[in-house]
This record gives structure tokens, sequence and C-alpha cells, in this order.
């Protein structure tokens, strides 16, 4: 460049100062943006990887269902590519402070996974206690006791349960505030602690961590580490296969000989028992029966007697009623014989009245014979005399015939006397035989009471040894069934031993480290869009500056040509013009943001991971390629505008431009709508549509300021989503507990039967919940990992996970016959409704089922199905290993150590616990938002000055007219910014249709494969990112209506442009 | 008294870094109203800058300046703005004119700020562009934007018509054409018309020529032979 175009081009710098600043700042920030967002990510991985190197962090861990063997080891060591084993121990205990206890995880220390010392030093001897900062708020030389959180004394496990605190560290292995998860307590661990391994009293290790050769150099978040370690996993994982089976060997021989043994042992002793007893019962037996036939003899002979006494008793009245019969025929005898004496008497008396009257009447008949008997009354006393005679001899005749009935009376009397007498006699006797016979039949009744009262005495005896057999056939029983239980539970325990399985695990599977190399993804995602936005409007910048600038020296250009200057030399000018605000802007932009941003933003995430210094290197491939852009874009600008003019003959330049031809504007032809606006009002419109560059430059401008806006509220609105929609309206549960693998049926009741009668639980559902990867069978597209709900009760399913349509909100149908998957899923695999879906269970199983319908989701992937549907799957019914439940608003700390302390659990999960931590990376990505808002106002700003600053420039003339006309200095503002303003408020419009898609660019790169960011911006969010815009826009525009006021009509209105 | 506009010992220095330019020094001279007054003077002579300070566009270091009774050079910037807006006309050399607006439209620019504005229509009528005026700036010859612009400032009813080398970008008969009816309006409408000019044929139409050389004022005349445009020859 000639000494005089390099005076020109310096002092074209000098007077257009704003301008030349303008590009500078765009280009800055541009390329600050690049290189920063873009070096953030790279930082955060040098500054994990150097930290990881530097602590000998593990490449592998390999953990064995049942613990590792030194055979284990030492076969590990011998896998390829394998430079260092480190057999560990770890122990899950509780500690206990102000009342509360913790759950501490006490490592082993080893030389891997190397704490990194804060204060005091590492434990030398049993006793002595490494811990992270922050530990129950205790210092170096405290004391803390570890006790266990299961039923055995922690001391079965260690060598003492006291610690004392020597120092303070952190650990690789811990960098995120994760500390994973255990089966004692919440089910969740707080702290880390590292102690002596001389502490640990086991021989079986816990878990081994494994060194690779040749990774020390490369950065461990990429796939050339990777690569290596998949290899040696692969490896690993061959190996596992053998020593499961050799662990399995070992541990189930021996196991099943002595089960053998002992199950021989007892059926001998089952064999000997039962002789016994029956022995017993036999004896029992014949007793018995004897009793029993004695019984049955008894009552009968008791019946022959009573019935003999009865007989006895009516033969005896029977007697007695004979005799009192002959009594009384005595009696009546003693009256017929008194009476014949009577009659004798009578008969006696009779005949001497007869034999007086006989005596009399012979008197008077001889009396009478001497009275004549002629006289009548002579003969009459004759008649009655004879009459008399006569009737005393009658009197003889019946006396004598009386007196011989009385003989023959009294001759009977006497004959049945002696008869009745002979019976008497004979009844007596029969007296005498009966009642001898009832001596005989007492005796022999009392015979018969005396034989049963000693038979009841047998009887009871034989209860009494009966039960005694019983009981001792019920203790043997059951010391038997015991025995036999135990043997059973042994063989079970036995046969459902699993095969030892091994677990090969990358770092990946380290939640603090996974999480980490997830954020610098999104890092460098996010890092790799928003530059764009800069690099576009730098872009816009340059070529509205450069176009304003070639057109403001027309006439120079032409002088120039017509001096004899070639084009390339023009244009340099031009060139250098661009160029120097870019290298100059672009190199500073580039050292600022690759300072600024890594160390914002790792400050940021500082809030989640522990690491103990920031790397922020500079990094010239960034910073080549982000000047180089910039370069690009002004350059090019620089030189496309020169072109137009340089295009012209050098009269042409030198003759004043003709005025651009103006052409009525579309709206114009609206003439209603025209008809009604002001002067001020059309000429802006005009002025809007007429500059185009200016037009697509303040858009674009405004338009990336309002998207970044709403990309960074937007971001906050998708995170916080996460938390509002999956935990508050679609997974409903606050605790999920899952069982262990084999857990026996009857625990899991136990367990439910506790939840059932907890007072702090609302409802809980019982569900198998597993693991397995889901492919879409017609298309090749990655598996992916989801979680399998089969409720038991799928209708009761919907009180603790809420199916819905995103967009709709509208619920989604429970699945019948087919599966309900999550969206994200379904995204991943390009799945619709009726499609099919092929799930696999490790290489156990795979099953391929309709899809009937998709549910909204924000974390992990789910497929729910009926266990109707499962069994036709599976061909079995679910095994239920998990249980969701809805707790009241009550402290439920009590119920979860009650439902850990049962065997069949393996974890419990209170929901809040996940809401927390979600907390804590929305804090960090408050920094990002304050980032994006603060670069967007920055964007905003140099735009929105470009553009007043050349509107200003450009209409000088225009300006100074209307000033000299009269216009106020706000009525002449206004007729600027009027203009500013409209292509603001349009800028902010497009910006927000922009935002969204921006705002979806990045979530959808931010988003890791098992996680949906809600898609929505809320509308808030969209009324502040233009609120914002605007305010930026007033803020530029009142910076340069100072510029108005410093025109000057005079000079501005004298020369032609 | 003075008359209707009266400069007395006006001085005007412009601070250029270290160097100060004295533009006007002691310039006095009044004009009566409804004359069509002519400063002429070589590039340089201050006629802009008595112009300029007239017109509100710039102050005066120290003297008096006052039209129609108004004491201009007390004038703050707002008072400035307000004396401009309502009191003068302004014709510049190279019209600008706004070329976003049509013809009609860049009068109405002026009109739609003033207390008793003339009718833009009869204005455009009146300086001959009743048919054109609804093109645009672009689409009219050098004398037809100058029309447009004396009738941005005629449309105004200004009580001084300043006008900065009317002539300068023009062609001789459309030149003459611009002075005629600048001539014109002032005779007609009794308007106080100002016109500075490097030229010195043009000053026998005026009816006072004010002359100044290195920002003095050289002479000031009355003219008693007005001639009328159309016989100036230069």
């Amino acid at each position: 460049m000639k000494q005089a175009l390099r005076k020109d081009v310096t002092r074209e710098i000098r007077h257009t100062l704003s301008r030349f600043i303008g590009i500078l700042v765009i280009v800055a920030l541009g390329v600050s943006f690049f290189t920063g967002l873009g070096a953030t990510g790279v930082d955060m991985k040098l500054t994990g990887d150097e930290y990881f190197d530097a602590q000998g962090l593990m490449d592998i861990r390999v953990i064995c269902t049942y613990g590792l063997t030194d055979d284990d080891i030492q076969a590990i060591r011998g896998v390829q590519n394998v430079s260092a084993v480190y057999p560990s121990y770890n122990i899950d205990a509780m500690v206990t402070h102000n009342g509360v206890s913790y759950i501490a995880k006490a490592h082993s220390l080893e030389s891997v996974n190397r704490p990194s010392l804060i204060s005091g030093r590492f434990p030398e001897k049993p006793g002595e206690a490494l811990v992270e900062q922050d530990f129950l708020g205790l210092k170096p030389g405290d004391i803390f006791k570890l006790v266990s959180g299961k039923d055995t004394d922690i001391r079965v496990n260690l060598r003492t349960d006291t610690f004392r605190i020597v120092g303070v560290a952190l650990s690789p292995y811990y960098i995120s505030r994760e500390r994973g998860s255990s089966s004692i307590g919440d089910g969740s661990v707080d702290y880390f602690i590292y102690i002596d391994p001389d502490n640990f009293l086991e021989t079986i290790y816990s878990e081994a961590f494994v060194q690779l050769n040749g990774i020390k150099d490369l950065l461990c978040f990429e796939d050339s580490y990777q690569d290596i370690v998949d290899k040696a996993v692969d490896d690993l994982e061959d190996l596992a296969d053998i020593r499961a089976a050799a662990r399995y060997r070992e541990m189930t021989d021996s196991a099943y000989n002595s089960l053998a043994l002992a199950r021989t042992r007892l059926e001998a002793q089952e064999a000997q028992a039962r002789q016994e007893l029956d022995a017993g019962r036999r004896v029992i037996d014949e007793t018995q029966s004897e009793l029993d036939g004695a019984d049955y003899d008894m009552p009968r002979r008791q019946t022959i007697i009573i019935e003999s006494l009865r007989e006895l008793d009516a033969r005896e009245s029977q007697v007695q009623s004979g005799l009192r019969e002959i009594n009384t025929a005595e009696l009546n005898l003693d009256e017929r014989e008194l009476e014949l004496i009577q009659g004798e008497r009578g008969v006696t008396e009779q005949r001497g009245e007869l034999d007086s009257q006989s005596s009399l009447l012979a008197v008077r008949s001889q009396r009478i014979a001497l009275l004549d008997m002629a006289d009548p009354e002579n003969q009459r006393l004759k008649a009655e005399l004879d009459a008399a005679g006569a009737g005393i001899a009658a009197g003889y005749e019946a006396l004598s015939a009386s007196m011989a009935e009385i003989e023959a009376g009294k001759k009977a009397i006497s004959e049945t006397r002696e008869g009745l007498l002979n019976t008497e006699r004979s009844l007596k006797n029969s007296l005498l035989t009966i009642s001898e016979s009832r001596e005989i039949l007492r005796a022999a009744q009392n015979e018969l009471f005396s034989g049963a009262l000693d038979i009841s005495g047998g009887r009871r005896q034989l209860d009494i040894s009966q039960a005694e057999l019983a009981q001792s056939r019920l203790n043997i029983t059951k010391e038997l069934d015991i025995a036999w239980d135990d043997i059973n539970n042994a063989q079970q325990n036995l046969d459902d031993l699993d095969m030892p399985e091994w677990y090969v695990l990358d770092r990946n599977s380290n939640p603090g480290y996974a999480s980490f190399s997830q954020d610098t993804d999104k890092v460098t995602a996010i890092g790799r869009v928003f530059p764009l936005v800069f690099f576009l409007v730098a872009a816009l910048v340059s070529l509205t500056t450069m176009t304003r600038l070639v057109e403001e020296r027309r006439t120079e250009i032409g002088v120039l040509k017509s001096l004899g200057y070639d084009n390339r030399a023009i244009i340099s000018k031009y060139v250098f013009y661009a160029t120097a605000p870019t290298i100059v802007g672009g190199l500073a932009g580039g050292y600022g943001g690759m300072k600024l941003f890594p160390a914002v933003i790792i400050q940021a995430y500082g809030m989640l991971y522990t690491l103990p210094r920031t790397l922020t290197p500079i990094s010239a491939e960034y910073w080549l390629v982000g000047v180089g852009i910039a370069l690009f874009c002004t350059v090019t600008a620089a030189v496309s505008s020169c072109m137009k003019e340089l295009g012209e003959m050098p009269a042409g330049l030198m003759r004043p431009k003709a005025p651009k031809a103006v052409k009525k504007i579309l709206l114009e032809r609206i003439s209603v709508f025209w008809k009604r606006l002001t002067f001020t009002q059309k000429v802006t419109l005009r002025n809007i549509f007429r500059y185009k560059k200016r037009f697509y430059m303040t858009i674009a401008g405004i338009a990336g300021c309002t998207a970044l806006l709403l990309t960074a509220f937007g971001l906050m609105d998708s995170v916080a989503a996460i938390m509002g929609l999956q935990y508050k309206d679609i997974a409903l549960y606050d605790m999920s507990i899952s069982f262990m693998d084999n857990a026996k049926q009857r625990d899991v009741t136990r367990v439910s039967d506790i939840l059932q009668s907890s007072s702090n639980i609302q409802g809980f559902i019982k569900l198998r919940e597993k693991a397995m990867d889901a492919l879409n069978p017609a298309l090749n597209l990655s598996s992916r990992q989801f979680f399998l709900i089969v409720p038991e009760d799928m209708d009761n399913l919907n009180r603790f996970i809420v199916f819905r349509d995103r967009t709709t909100k509208q619920p989604v149908s429970a699945p019948d016959s087919g599966v309900l998957i999550t969206e994200k899923l379904s995204t991943l695999l390009n799945l619709e409704i009726g499609d099919q879906i092929l799930l696999k269970d490790g290489d156990k199983s795979s099953a391929t089922v309709a899809v009937s319908g998709i549910t909204e989701n924000y974390f992990f992937h789910y497929i729910y199905m009926t266990s109707e549907t499962y069994e036709r799957l599976y061909g079995e019914p679910p095994d239920y290993n998990a249980v969701y439940a809805l707790l009241d608003d009550n402290d439920a700390s009590l119920l979860a150590n009650e439902v850990l302390d049962e065997r069949a659990v393996n974890s419990l999960t209170f929901t809040q616990n996940s809401i927390d931590s979600f907390n804590d990376t929305i804090k960090s990505l408050n920094f990002v938002v304050f980032i994006l808002v603060l670069s967007a106002g920055a964007l905003a700003f140099v735009v929105l000055m470009n553009l007043s600053s050349i509107n200003i420039s450009e209409r000088m003339r225009e300006l100074a007219t209307i000033e000299v006309l009269g216009f106020y200095d706000n009525e002449v503002s206004s007729y600027v910014f009027r203009e500013s303003a409209v292509l603001t408020v349009l800028g902010a419009l497009v910006g927000l249709g922009l935002g969204i898609g921006l705002h979806l660019y990045v979530l959808l790169s931010a988003e890791t494969d098992i996680m949906m960011f809600g898609r929505d911006i809320m509308p808030m969010s969209h009324m502040y990112s233009l609120a914002l815009t605007l305010f930026f826009s007033v803020f530029a525009n009142v910076f340069s209506s100072r510029r108005l006021k410093r025109i000057q009509m005079v000079e501005a209105l004298k020369s032609v442009e | 008294m003075a008359g209707f506009v009266s400069l007395e010992r006006v001085n005007k220095r412009y601070h250029m870094g270290e160097v100060v330019v004295t533009a006007l020094e002691d310039v006095s001279f009044d004009i009566e109203k409804g004359e069509f007054c002519v400063i002429v003077g070589a590039s340089g002579a201050g006629k802009s800058t008595v112009l300029n300070i007239l017109g509100g566009m710039d102050t005066c270091d120290d003297g008096r300046v006052v039209v129609d009774g108004q004491n201009v050079h007390d004038y703050g910037r707002r008072r400035l703005i307000t004396y401009r807006r309502y009191d003068i006309g302004f014709v510049f050399q190279f019209y600008n004119l706004m070329h976003n607006l049509t013809a009609i439209e860049n009068v109405e620019l002026a009109t739609q700020i003033c207390r008793k504005p003339l009718d833009p229509a009869e204005v455009m009528a009146h300086v001959g562009l009743g048919e054109r005026m609804n093109n645009f700036p672009s689409q009219l010859s050098g004398g037809e934007q100058q029309r447009v612009s004396i009738a941005r400032a005629l449309a105004k009813n200004p009580k001084l018509l300043l006008c900065d080398e009317p002539t300068g970008a023009l062609d001789y008969v459309t030149g003459k054409e611009v002075l005629k009816l600048l001539q014109d309006t002032c005779r007609k409408e009794g308007m106080t018309v100002v016109v500075i000019t490097h030229n010195l044929a043009i000053a026998p139409m005026a009816d006072r020529i004010i002359k100044m050389r290195n920002g003095r004022v050289l002479e000031m005349s009355v003219n008693t032979k007005i001639i009328p445009v159309e016989n100036i020859e230069w």
C-alpha cells in the first residue's frame, strides 16, 4: 500500500471511529463467543482429565455379586493392556450426628482414585479416617463412630468402629454431589470416607479398580480413550464369564456336599425317631383296646344287675302283697268265725226261747184242752196255739238247719285257715329268697363299680401317655421340619444361587463423571450455535458499514482511479479498514472469551462438581478459526461493497451519485391505509423499505438479540418444566421401593403389609420394573435402554403415573394389548402408534409388541404394559419387584427405615431427593442465562448503535434540512428513531420465531438421550425477551440521540453528497 | 428605529483548533419589510454566515440581531428552533428535498409544523408545479426541485424568506425563472426576501444590495433603478 493511501486509511479510521469500533466490537463479541464457548467444553474436559490423571482415577471398575477373590484379581491382572489392578474394600455404614443418621461409604485407601488432600494427612493405621469437606461439620482431630446399617455388628467387617479424622480431601471418584446408592438406611450415600485397608477384616474384595496402559496422554472424554477402554471392557467381560463360572463351582461344590451329608444324617435321625414314636403308639393302642373292651362289658353287667334288682323288687312287692292278701283273708275268716259263733249263740238263745215257748204252749195247750172247745174264742186260741206250736216246731227245724249251717261254716273256715297258713308260709320263704338274691346282686354291683373306677384311672393314664406321645411327636416333627427347612432353604439358596455376576464398568458408570462428561458436551453443543448469530450479525454490520463508507468515498475512489491506482490498491484500503478491527477485535475477543467464558461457566459448574483447579489454556486453534471466520465475513463484506462502485468509470464516480429512483412501496398502493399516515410515518416506512441492507442488518441483529434472550429464558422454562411436569404432573408417586432380584414373595408381602398399615402411606401399587433395551425392528437405529413397568393393576396406576399427550394435555388411555411408550423413546426409535417395537432383555429374551400409545415424559424412557400382556409375551406372570407409593405430608423417614430393614428391600428412593439434586443444575443454568442476556444486550446495542450511526450520517442533510425547517429536537429524534423502533419491533417479532427454533436446537443439543427438556416456552419468557430487547433498543437510541444535537446544520447543507 | 431586519455590530468567530477564524466583524445593516435584498460577495466573504445567523441556524458572538422586533441574538437553542419554525423560510442552493417524499409531501413536511400554513397544493400551483406535485424529487429537474424548495419555504408563510445561492446549481434559464419566482413572490405577496449570491449580476434586480468582503459589510445601498429579472444578463 502506498504511503499516501496508508495515511488516508488511518485518517479515515480516525474520522469514522464509531463505525470502526462497531465492527471491532461485534467481531470481538462473535469471536469471544466462538472461542469462549468452544473452549469451555474443551477446558472442562482438560480440567477433568488433568485431575483424573493426576489422581489416578480408575479406568475400569470390576465388581462381582459375591465379591472378588485373589484368584479373580490375579486373572484380571492377566488381561491384555491392564497396567494395574487395585483390589479394594468398601462398606456402607451409618454415622450419627446430632441425632440424625447419615450413610457414609468407607473406602479402603489405595493408590488408585487417590483423594487430593485439602488439609491434614492420609490415614496410616486403622482407626484413622480421611473425610470429605463438610463431613458432619467435623474437623481433623474429631472422632466419629460407624454403625452397621444391618443387624450385624460392624466389627464383623471392620477392625474398629471408631475413627479419628486425620485429613480432609477431594476425591476424583466423587466429583459431583452424587454419592451413589446404598442398600442400607434411606438408600442414598451421603458421605464418602477413606480408611486404611487394614481396617477391613474381610478376605473377599468389594471391588477392583483397573488402570490401563497407553491412555494417560489421551483426553478421557474423547473417543480415542473410550475405544481403548471399550476393548479392555470386552476382554474383561470375556474373563468375567470364565471367572464367574469358576467361582460358582467353588462356592456350590462344597455346599452341595455338606448339604447331601446333612440330608443323609437327618434322614437317619428321622427314621429312628419315627420308630420310637411308633413303638410308643403301639403300647398305647393296646391299652386303649383293653380299656375299650372293659368299657364295653361294664354297662351291660350293670344293666343286668339293675334289671335283676328291679325284678327282685317286683317279686318282693308281689310276695308282700300276697302276704297282705293272706292277712286280709285271715281277718275275714276271723270275722266269719265270730259271726258263726254269734250265730250259734243266737241259735242256742232261740232254742231256749223255743223251749220256753214250747213249755208255755204245752201248759197253755193243757189249759185249752180244758176249755170248751166250742167256744170260738177258744177255738181261735186253740188255732193260735196250734199255729204257735207249728211255728215253734218250724223254729226248731230252722234252728237245727242253722246249726248245721254253722257247723259247716266252722268246718270251712278252719279248712281255709289251714290253706292260708300254708300259703303264708311259702310266701315268707320267697321273701327270704329275694333278700338273699338282692344281697348277691348288691355284691355284684359293688364289684362292678370298683371295676369302673379302675378303668377310668387306666384311661386317664392312657390320655397322659397319649398326650406325651403326641407332644414328643410334635417336637420331633418340628425339629425335623426345621432341620429339613434348613436343608431345603440351603438347597433353595444353593439352587437360587445365581451365577456370580461380574460388572465391568467404565468411568461412565460413575455418576459424577458421566454427568460431567455430558455437561461438557452440552456446553460444546451450545457453543456451536450462538457464535453463528454473532458472526451473521458481524457480517451484516461490516457490510452496511463498508457500503456506507464506500458510498461516501465515491468521489475519492473516482479520483484514485483517475489518478491511475488499480482496483486492488483501492480495495486494499477498505479491506484494511475491515481487517484491522476484525483482527484487533477478533484477537482481543478471542483471548477474553477463552479466559472469561470457561472460567465463568466452569465456576458455575463448580457448584455441581468439585474439581481442584480450573485450566483455561488459550487454544490457538479456536483463536485462529474464530478470527478467520470473522475475517471472512468482514473482508467479503468490504470487497463486495467496493466491487459495485469500482465497476463504474472514474468520471461517473466523481459526479454526484444519481439520486436513487424512489419507487412507491407496496403499502402506498393501499391508499386507504397510506392516506392516514403522517409524513414522518410515510418517510419512516419508505426509508425502512428502501435501505435493504440496513433493514436486514437491523432485523438480524434485533432478531438475534431477542432470539438469544428467548433461548435463555426458554432454557430456564424447559429445565424447570422437568421439575414441574415430571415430578408434579406425571410421576406423582413420592417414594419408590425396589426389591431384591431374588426376593421371596412372602417377604414382599410383608413389605406391603407394612405399607398397608402405615399412616404415612396414602396409597401404593406393586409393579414390575425392569431395565431392558428397545429397538425399532423396522429401522436400523441403535437400541435404547428403558424401564419396563408392569403394574399389578393397570387401572390403578393413574394415581401414581399420569399418561397424557404433551401438546394437548389430553389423557392417553392405558395400554391394553399393546404397550404405551414415552415420548422421547418414540422419537429416538422413530416409532408411531401402531408400529411394532422389539423389547430385548439382555440376551435372555426378546419380544415384539405393538405400540398402542405415546405419553409425555421427561426423564428416562419407560414402557408400560399390563400384566396380561406380560404373561402373553413372556409366558409367565410378572414378578413384582417394586412399589410406588404416595405419602402424606409427614416425615416418612421412620417408615423408610422400617421398610429398609426388610430383607426383600433393595433400595428406597424419595422423589424429593431427585427434585433436590435437580435444583442444583438449575442454579448453574442461571449463570448461563445471565451470560446470554448480557451478550444479547451487547449484540442489540452494537447493532442499534451502528444502525443509528449510519442512519444519522447517511441522512445528515435530511436531518439538517428538517432542523432548518424548525423541527424540535424530539421531532428530529422521532424522525430517526421511529424507523429503528419499527425495525426493532419487527426484528423482535422475527426473533421470537427464531428464538423458538434456537431454543429447540439448544435443547436438543443439550439434552441427553435419557432426558427430555420441556419443549414449551412460557408466555412470560416471550414478554421478558421482548421487553428486554425494547429496553436495549431504547438505551442505544438514547445514547445516539446525543449525536443528533451536535449536527452542524450549516456544514451539512453546504456540500453535495 | 431600526428596520424590519436589523443587524448591529455582529461579530462571529470560529475556533478551529488553535486557529481562530473571524467570519463576521462588526456587521450592521437593516432591511425593510417587503424588500428584496441581495447580499453579494466572493466565497468566504461571510455572506452565508450572515444568512445562517439571520435564519437562526447559527448564533453571533456579540452584537444584536433583531427580526420583526424579536431579539434573535438572545435566543437559546429551543427559541431558535421555534423562530425557524414559524418565521423563517429557507431556500437552499442544493434544494435539500426529502428524496423519500413527493414534491407536495415535501411541502407538507413544512406546513405540518406551522401555525398558519398556506395550502400546499395552491403553493405548488403558484410555483408552477401544479401538474407535477406527486412526483418524487428524483423525477424532477433541478429548476423544478428548486421551485419545490421555494414552495416549501413559502408554504410556511414565513416573515422572512432566506435564499442561499438559489441559482448556484441551476443553468442560466432555469436560474432566471427561479429568480423571477422569488421576485414575483416579493412583489405580489409582500414577502421580505434575502438572497445571497456571489453573482453580482443579480444585484440590479434587488431593492437593497449589501456587498460583503472578508467578513465586513463593504457597502449597503438601496437600488433605485430596479431592473426586472428578464432583463438581467450574466
